[in-house]
């Protein structure tokens, strides 16, 4: 992500004040996780293991600045630096214990299920609440606009994810769940 | 509650012979061989509006990249931009060169 970014700024392709801005701000990420372990013991030990149904939360986590290392320096026009001076690979391996770390803290908060319980209904409700809308209107709703909004802007009003990962979690786990259903 | 901007990139990765097991039937009481193998895997999906999907799964010892991207958004220059650049961090972070490293 950093590689591609940098690129776009030597291309000349990110002015100097929104590249500033980038080079300092932490790279928040998140990923959808899978609530059924932590909901009712009863029910997944009854089939709710195996239930057709969505049960996932997210997990969030950030890490620091984007590892530019001594190619913080560099100017448009020059030439994009190699992986390694960018990022070396231990601090890569580093970086992913990282999140690995603030994964598990994440999942481990006896708290878990009651912070789904207060951020997943408004995602729910925001997605229901533009499918109603387009199936009513049958298109986008209206006043929407397709301007081009500087780091700075998306910034200013919330959390700006750099990405969003998916993950099959620990499939090994699987493995055994399958020899026995199949 | 804070706003979000939904991210345009995701990330699926998976190392799926221990979802879907290669060799049928899979019960570790049958005598006989295999009678069944599982050749490949394809990942097929539809991305959402705006998104740029990329996908790494492994099955066989073979790691298989796939990308999805919604075509009224991204230009295909910059979909294999994207691609190079994730299959080289790879060859370079995770490739037989980087194994000395993990430590």
């Amino acid at each position: 992500m950093t590689r591609l970014l940098l690129r776009r700024y030597l291309r000349g392709e990110i002015s100097e004040e929104d590249w500033e801005f980038r080079k300092r701000e932490p790279m928040a990420s998140a990923g959808p996780m899978n609530l059924r372990p932590f909901q009712d013991k009863a029910w997944l030990d009854a089939g709710g293991a195996k239930h057709v149904c969505v049960s996932i939360g997210f997990f969030y986590f950030a890490l620091p600045t984007m590892p530019l290392g001594t190619a913080s320096s560099l100017q448009p026009g020059a030439d994009v630096p190699p992986f390694e001076a960018l990022l070396s690979r231990k601090r890569f391996w580093l970086r992913s214990r990282l999140i690995r770390t603030q994964a598990d803290k994440f999942i481990r908060n006896p708290l878990l299920v009651e912070l789904g319980s207060i951020m997943l209904p408004g995602r729910v409700e925001r997605a229901r609440s533009v499918a109603l809308q387009w199936r009513k209107e049958k298109g986008a709703p209206a006043g929407l606009t397709d301007t081009v909004l500087s780091p700075m802007e998306q910034a200013s009003a919330g959390v700006v994810f750099c990405n969003g990962g998916s993950s099959l979690g620990n499939v090994r786990l699987h493995a055994n769940f399958l020899s026995t259903s199949l | 509650m804070p706003t979000f901007f939904l991210p345009l990139f995701e990330f699926l990765s998976a190392q799926l012979d221990f979802l879907l097991p290669r060799k049928y039937p899979i019960a570790e009481k049958v005598a006989d061989a295999p009678t069944i193998s599982l050749v490949s895997i394809t990942t097929m999906l539809c991305c959402r509006p705006t998104e740029l999907y990329l996908g790494a799964s492994t099955s066989a010892q073979i790691l298989e990249l796939v990308v999805h991207w919604d075509n009224n958004v991204f230009d295909e220059a910059l979909i294999t931009e994207w691609l190079d650049e994730v299959k080289n961090a790879i060859d370079y972070y995770l490739g037989e060169d980087s194994v000395q490293t993990k430590l």
